[in-house]
């Protein structure tokens, strides 16, 4: 990254930083998402052994037919589990690992210049806050994602 | 010279007198220790700059840090600790809660939630460090050295320190305005602005007190820290304080590539200054406990 000791470079360090936060903040409600199909594809696999059980006494039929049925539900729901784990949830925590580093590298270093960036750029005091608050939108590195 | 930063000046000489071996040294004081589930009479916020040390000051409050024990670590998220203080046959119990250094959404969130509206902490240890401030990233460290490079400076120690102190006023300019102006903290009723690492800078600590407690007596040269704590004194009725103060031995490096700085006291050394800063904020929580007087400016 060029330098960032004047204030339109820094500025628009910041205005990228925050376009990284909003891509992390959307691939993580997505992969909130994931886990949430996650949870219900086991549920389902949990649950299929006792479709025999249910179908023989409340349906009928003979019982190869409903342990069939019930194989067939396990694996598809184990397939959809792992088709969502690999095919969608890794590749979007992989992204999100690599943005989140990457915005948190350029935080970092805003954080560290901003109080001189302030002062070399004599800003006045409505921009000094405004752009504090908008690096308090960012977490720390190492802590909990909001 | 008012009164009080003369006896803040004679304090701070008699700790640096017990340290040297020139004074008996007072005996173990007020013991802090973890703390279990329980009403807390006494919420106390620890702030300062990142890379300052308030968790490694905290912790050796609670003397939690033992001589060979692994390097800091920056804390990635607000830590909130119940402490009890043992002071004869006296328990104080109280909340401490460490407000990261960091521009953050989590230095937010632990200033909404400990400072801001009815929330208030009663006392504010605001840890300061003369400058040796740790810089945890190299890409960071390495732009301090451009910027400093860029402006015709030797990147020397005394360079960083000043990027640091510059820093570290502004950080203590915004807190001390909110207090004065009572937005934050409304039940705030001490201040001990802890001087710490002071064991790198031994050999300095005139200079570091004359740049933390203010003095009349050299008027027109009082550093941009002194004025700030003034207005404090002057704005508000808090009672106040600067102590030298040291939580471990450690090595400081400025920045990448120059030389490293190794402390000057020993570990008995680091020990007399703990026990005198833990005096010091018993005496703070036990007065306000029996009805020592109030912030409100």
């Amino acid at each position: 990254m060029a330098a960032l000791d004047h204030g339109p470079a820094f500025l628009r360090a910041l205005d990228r930083a925050e376009e990284r936060l909003a891509a992390v903040r959307s691939v993580h409600a997505r992969l909130r998402h994931f886990r949430r199909l996650q949870a219900a594809a086991a549920v389902v696999a949990l649950l299929a052994p006792t479709v025999p059980l249910w179908g023989v006494t409340k349906v009928g039929g003979s019982h190869g037919t409903w342990i069939l049925v019930s194989l067939l539900t396990a694996v598809a729901a184990l397939a959809a589990l792992l088709t969502v784990r690999v095919a969608c949830a890794r590749p979007s925590r992989l992204r999100m690992t690599e943005e989140e580093r990457a915005m948190l590298e350029d935080v970092n270093r805003l954080r560290e210049l901003f109080a001189h960036v302030a002062e070399r750029e004599q800003w006045d005091g409505s921009l000094t806050r405004s752009v504090r608050q908008r690096l308090s939108r960012f977490p720390i590195e190492g802590g909990s994602f909001r | 010279m008012s009164d009080i930063w003369d006896n803040v000046r004679s304090q701070w000489e008699s700790i640096r007198h017990a340290v040297e071996g020139d004074s008996p040294r007072t005996g173990a004081g007020a013991a802090f220790s973890r703390g279990g589930i329980g009403l807390s009479v006494n919420p106390v916020a620890i702030t300062g700059e990142p890379g300052a040390g308030k968790t490694v000051l905290y912790d050796a409050l609670i003397q939690a840090i033992r001589s060979g024990d692994g390097d800091s670590s920056r804390s990635p998220s607000v830590e909130k600790h119940t402490t009890v203080l043992r002071s004869g046959g006296r328990r104080t119990r109280s909340v401490v809660t460490v407000i990261p250094g960091q521009v953050s959404a989590q230095r937010e969130q632990a200033l909404t939630d400990t400072m801001r509206g009815a929330a208030s902490p009663h006392g504010i240890v605001h840890v300061t460090c003369w400058g040796h401030n740790r810089i945890w990233q190299r890409g960071t460290q390495r732009d301090v050295r451009e910027v400093l490079g860029t402006q015709g400076q030797t990147v020397d120690r005394e360079a960083v320190r000043a990027w640091h102190l510059h820093k570290e006023v502004v950080d203590f300019r915004n807190l001390v305005d909110q207090i004065i102006d009572r937005q934050l903290a409304k039940r705030l009723r001490w201040m001990i602005i802890a001087v710490s690492k002071s064991d790198l800078y031994w050999d300095r600590l005139d200079e570091a007190r004359d740049y933390y407690i203010p003095d009349t007596g050299s008027a027109g040269t009082e550093s941009p820290f002194g004025i700030l704590l003034r207005d404090l004194e002057n704005e508000t009725a808090l009672r106040l304080s600067v102590v030298p103060m040291a939580s471990r031995l450690i090595r400081h490096k400025f920045l990448h590539g120059l030389p490293e700085q190794t402390s000057q006291l020993d570990d008995s050394q680091i020990g007399t200054l703990r026990t005198h800063f833990s005096q010091q904020l018993q005496e703070f929580m036990v007065s306000e406990r029996l009805g020592g007087r109030h912030g409100s400016p």
